[in-house]
């Protein structure tokens, strides 16, 4: 399994996204351009220019048509996929973080760190019909959570969303009232902050990750716990395949933590579970610093990862993965 | 849980904490009673503030005569304590030595029932079996690990490749948990003391009571456990107290205290050096727990378990001596005395028998900057690598005095390396074997040597080089329990580079790596090595099974790792005669432990798909249940 | 006049004559020319062609020296293989005085290495396997021991 190594970033990445047709990746790196790339070759197709920071996420709709983006540049843009530009500029007086698009493409979710005093928060858009015309033009907006939402998802037929972050606690928003309807905390849930959420294909359940170096799968409806996937290391990014069993967790402690990253050079390693017996079943090593970022494509024959040292890896998986004993 | 509730009465606060009882004081009549007060206030007063009535001699009506106790009040809890663990074991005379318990520690003895109950009794009742772990049908091993708050037992399960659970409780322990020599017990250390633990219940047997144990020590034969605390002075002026018992592993009871300044007991001539090497006591090996050592300014106190006394009362005078350590088989001693009188009087090595004090052999060496001493495990050999000072006096080279303790007069050879400015990064001797290991260089890739005490040509033992192997990542050497096997370990700067060796041909058997493995340890039988990464890395945590040649079997992830322990094995109770003949007829046994495994293997492998089945079964009624609710939701 | 005639004709056919004599010396020295022209060109083309066979020859010397070597080599490896083994086998095909190449030889040699370190492994299974029945043989004959030891 020779991975496609995309180089265009010269920062750490952030965030990867396939769109629905699995031909196109657009992946986002703390350089503030994000790139658009050709899944099977690893072409690039162009880049999204504009943002003045880091970009931390970003989701594109289900035609392929619109991108939006999450920046520290206070912002949260939405581009033309095919033409590079900038249809509209959603601006906040703080970073923002997580955005996510609903199921139709109708319903939009941006999260914003807290910044000079003000708590983070979590902005619903219905954009039917039209754009928000200022920053204060949002449907709701969510607060409560301490420290910065990491992620944000929404649950089935967009009546809620689920968002993770620095608090640790794992919650389940009503969106129409604004409210918290469930949320499991550091008790029962992870112990220390969750840094990736990811969905399943059908939206039944959703996995984080966390730096408590734990993994866990939930019911997306009651927000019940499924599964736990132990590693070794604190977890940046998490991904559910959408053809197999199994779930991806990839990490490793932030190159400032580490004095041993040389020497392990080349070794950070995504690992393999199977989401149901939530054994270890596999590895696949390469990068040069930890994962910040997974994904597998929709049909579920590769997936791609995106490292703290500035590369993609696309793996396409060899028929070894396919006949695995699991 | 009982423990628990025990615990909890002696954390309980009764009012009295700063109250101590000193009993073993003399009976005195009414016109001593004046001066034997006035001593006890004077011992006790020099350790903390007692108020004015706070020293009471209870006295016998009838007799009129001291009781032979006395409550003694400090102001302080803190003081008290300090004062049971500095006046416990006094000497007032020949026949009064001190026996200070805490008021609180009393109040709880007196909640025992009145009949007497001998304190032997873990000996005489028909209790559990302490050894039925040594006869598992499947001839497993045990291990323990810690990690977070708990600590957890397991079988070694090699043919499940996974462990498989015997034991488990959370706080268990307040630091850590250590294996008695022979296996029989597992002491926890607790704020109050230290405790063994043991049978298929896991039940408490015994426990040592001896507040702020840092530290302990067993005995070889495990009839004794060395406690030991350090307690910063309340004085600034006065140096760091430390405070040792041991105990009667048995009956539970101190059988000598000993206590004064950390200087005291920090070992090595140089004194004042911070931190007191452990263990403190050194045990004899191959006597029955007879004799145990310490060593002292200019002297090795030797002590017998018999009285608790020093052996003919008094130490072994040797000017300057600086370390020692016992044969592991015999009750021989080996020394090293630096050089004296600035240079007059060179550096020596030498073994002095026990009891008789009898010098075997002597060694003189010059130009010495270090020694140390590396017996082999059944007392045959004894290395000691010496450090010398080049003529520039600039630096150091390393070479070898080899001693064979078995033959007459105890012949001593000098083995140097090649290449003079090696350093010995490391090295072990095989146990019950002749051959040893050394890791040595002076480049970060340095070369491994094995060497033979016996030369296969000639008749006369003569130190022979098996072979070299040139630029490993190899700083710690790990022999197999049964010797033959070794693994050539690269710890810390390499990485946890694992290099399974056998030594008999000379042969690679398999390489590995543990990322970040901090520690190795073969089981009793060496049958089996763990690697482990403990807590000091904060990733990659837990630890990896392999078999004796380099097959990885299982791995366990446990984040906050502490410790990994094999326990231990006694020596088998067959014969010899008995060893052979299982060797003999091994065919006959092999055969029916290849279809027991088969099919244990089957049973497993069955279990698992049945696991796994159900796992799948719950996990596809679960989709199925969120997907009709998910269409009615959708419809609505 | 008829002399004179005659005379006349007499140096007419003189003439021809030299005439002739002159072609026929001409084209004599024509063919000659052209003869050795031909002789130029069909050493010339000898003289490559030699130069280019011997330029063959060579590069089939380099090349069955070169395997030569190389099946030297090889059998050098087998013979090695075989004696590390401490066993004495005559090559393949040796014996019929079949031409061997170097491709038999490497296959025997590769095969040889499987052989080896299936033998290895078969080793280390075998001794993996005393070592745990040894223990456990020891600890079952141990068994009855410590129980009766409990009992007293």
């Amino acid at each position: 399994m020779r991975p496609i190594l995309l180089k265009g970033h010269e920062r750490p990445l952030t965030y990867l996204k396939y769109n629905r047709d699995g031909d196109l990746i657009f992946t986002c790196a703390k350089d503030h351009n994000p790139n658009v790339w050709y899944g099977d070759s690893g072409e690039r197709l162009g880049n999204y220019k504009g943002h003045n920071g880091a970009v931390w996420t970003c989701d594109v709709t289900r035609d392929s048509a619109k991108l939006i983006t999450g920046s520290a540049d206070q912002t949260a843009k939405l581009w033309d996929v095919e033409t590079g530009t900038c249809l509209h500029t959603f601006e906040y007086q703080m970073p923002a973080r997580a955005v996510a698009f609903g199921e139709g493409d109708k319903d939009l979710v941006v999260t914003t760190d807290p910044f000079m005093g003000s708590p983070s928060a979590i902005y619903i858009y219905h954009l039917e019909e039209r754009l928000p015309k200022s920053s204060s033009d949002y449907d709701n907006k969510l607060t409560g959570p301490q420290g910065r939402t990491h992620r944000v998802i929404w649950g089935p037929l967009n009546r809620t969303i689920i968002s993770g972050g620095e608090d640790s606690i794992i919650r389940m928003w009503d969106v129409s009232k604004g409210t918290v309807i469930k949320d499991v905390d550091t008790e029962s849930g992870h112990q220390k902050a969750i840094t990736s959420i990811a969905p399943s294909a059908d939206n039944s359940h959703f996995l984080t990750g966390s730096q408590d170096k734990t993994s866990k799968l939930w019911d997306s409806r009651t927000l019940d716990h499924l599964k736990t996937y132990v590693t070794e290391r604190p977890v940046n990014a998490v991904a559910i395949s959408p053809l197999l069993d199994h779930v991806v967790i990839g990490g490793g402690q932030h190159a400032s933590e580490v004095t041993t990253t040389s020497s392990r050079a080349g070794k950070f390693e995504a690992k393999f579970f199977h989401k149901i017996y939530e054994e270890e079943i596999g590895g696949v090593r390469g990068h040069f610093g930890p994962i910040n970022a997974l994904t597998f494509s929709p049909d579920g024959r590769s997936f791609a990862s995106g490292g703290e040292d500035g590369y993609v890896r696309v793996h396409h998986f060899d028929s070894d993965y396919f006949n695995m004993k699991y | 849980d009982d423990d628990i509730e025990e615990e909890d009465i002696l954390e309980a606060d009764t009012g009295f904490g700063n109250i101590v009882i000193v009993d073993n004081l003399p009976q005195v009549p009414p016109e001593k009673f004046d001066k034997l007060h006035g001593v006890v206030r004077k011992i006790f007063g020099a350790i903390g503030t007692i108020p004015e009535n706070g020293l009471w001699m209870p006295v016998d009506e009838e007799t009129q005569k001291t009781k032979g106790y006395a409550f003694v009040e400090f102001t302080t809890s803190q003081e008290a304590q300090t004062a049971r663990e500095q006046t416990n074991g006094y000497k007032l005379d020949r026949s009064h030595v001190f026996n200070v318990t805490m008021f609180d520690d009393f109040e709880k003895y007196m909640k025992v029932p009145d009949e007497w109950i001998p304190p032997e009794r873990k000996d005489y009742a028909p209790g559990e079996n302490l050894l039925s772990w040594l006869t598992d049908e499947l001839g497993r091993d045990q291990f323990v690990i810690r990690y977070g708050s708990e600590t957890e037992v397991y079988w070694n399960d090699p043919r499940q490749s996974k462990p498989d659970p015997v034991y488990q409780r959370s706080f268990w322990t307040e630091s850590f948990v250590q294996w008695s020599p022979l296996g029989t017990y597992m002491a926890t250390v607790h704020r109050q003391g230290a405790a063994i633990w043991g049978g298929p219940s896991w039940n408490r047997l015994m426990r040592f009571s001896h507040p702020q144990v840092r530290l302990i020590d067993f005995s070889p034969r495990e009839r004794y456990l060395v406690t030991y605390s350090s307690h910063e002075p309340s004085n600034p002026r006065e140096t760091q107290k430390v405070n040792l018992n041991v105990f009667d592993n048995r009956t539970g009871k101190s059988l000598r205290n000993f206590n004064g300044s950390a200087d005291d007991f920090a070992t090595g001539g140089t004194g004042g050096v911070a931190g007191v090497a452990w263990p403190v006591f050194r045990w004899a090996g191959g006597c029955e727990d007879k004799f145990f050592a310490r060593l002292g300014k200019n002297c090795i106190s030797v002590y017998e378990t018999e009285t608790m006394g020093l052996l003919d009362k008094k130490s072994i005078k040797v000017e300057g001596v600086q370390d020692f350590s016992w044969s592991p088989a015999e009750a021989i001693l080996s020394m090293f005395v630096p050089e004296q009188a600035g240079g007059n009087q060179p550096a020596r090595v030498s073994l002095v028998q026990i009891p008789s004090r009898e010098e075997l052999r002597q060694k003189n060496l010059f130009s010495v900057s270090d020694c140390k001493m590396y017996w082999q495990s059944s007392g045959e050999y004894l290395a000691v690598k010496v450090d010398r000072f080049t003529k520039t006096k600039k630096s150091t080279y390393s070479g070898f005095e080899l001693f064979r303790i078995k033959e007459r007069d105890i012949p001593i050879e000098v083995l140097e390396l090649e290449n003079k400015n090696d350093k010995i990064i490391a090295f072990a001797w095989e146990p019950k074997g002749h051959r040893f290991a050394v890791v040595h260089g002076d480049g970060p890739r340095p070369d491994v040597s094995f060497y033979s005490m016996k030369n296969p040509t000639a008749k006369t033992g003569k130190v022979t080089l098996l072979g070299t192997l040139k630029g490993k990542q190899c700083n710690a050497l790990y022999w197999s329990p049964q010797g033959r096997f070794i693994v050539l370990a690269g710890l810390k700067t390499y990485n946890g580079q694992l290099e399974f060796f056998n030594v008999d041909d000379l042969e690679t058997m398999a390489s590995g790596e543990h990322f970040m493995a901090t520690d190795v340890e073969w089981d009793p039988t060496g049958r089996f090595v763990a690697t482990s990464v403990t807590s000091v890395h904060q990733m990659e945590n837990g630890f990896t099974i392999w078999s004796f040649n380099g097959r990885q079997l299982y791995r366990l992830p446990r984040d906050r790792f502490f410790q990994f322990l094999w326990r231990p094995r006694p020596p088998t109770l067959l014969t010899l005669e008995k060893e052979s003949d299982i060797a003999k007829n091994l065919r006959n046994y092999s055969r029916r432990y290849d279809e027991d495994d088969i099919q244990a293997v089957g049973t497993a492998n069955a279990k698992e798909v049945e696991r796994r089945k159900n796992l799948m079964d719950d996990w596809k009624q679960l989709l199925g249940h969120w997907q009709r609710l998910h269409a009615e939701e959708r419809s609505e | 006049q008829e002399h004179k005639k005659l005379l006349a004709r007499k140096v007419i056919i003189e003439r021809r004559k030299e005439d002739q004599e002159r072609q026929m010396l001409e084209q004599e020295r024509e063919e000659e020319k052209k003869k050795q022209n031909q002789q130029r060109l069909t050493e010339e083309a000898e003289r490559l062609r030699l130069a280019s066979e011997s330029a063959k020859r060579e590069t089939e010397r380099i090349q069955r020296e070169y395997e030569e070597k190389e099946l030297e080599e090889a059998k050098a490896l087998l013979a090695e293989t075989l004696k590390a083994k401490g066993k004495k086998k005559k090559l393949l095909g040796e014996d019929e005085g079949k031409k061997i190449d170097k491709r038999t030889v490497m296959a025997e040699v590769i095969s040889q290495q499987i052989k080896e370190r299936q033998e290895a492994e078969r080793k280390m299974e075998k001794l993996s396997k005393t070592l745990d029945h040894l223990e456990r043989a020891k600890r079952e004959e141990e068994r009855p021991l410590l129980e009766s030891a409990y009992k007293q």
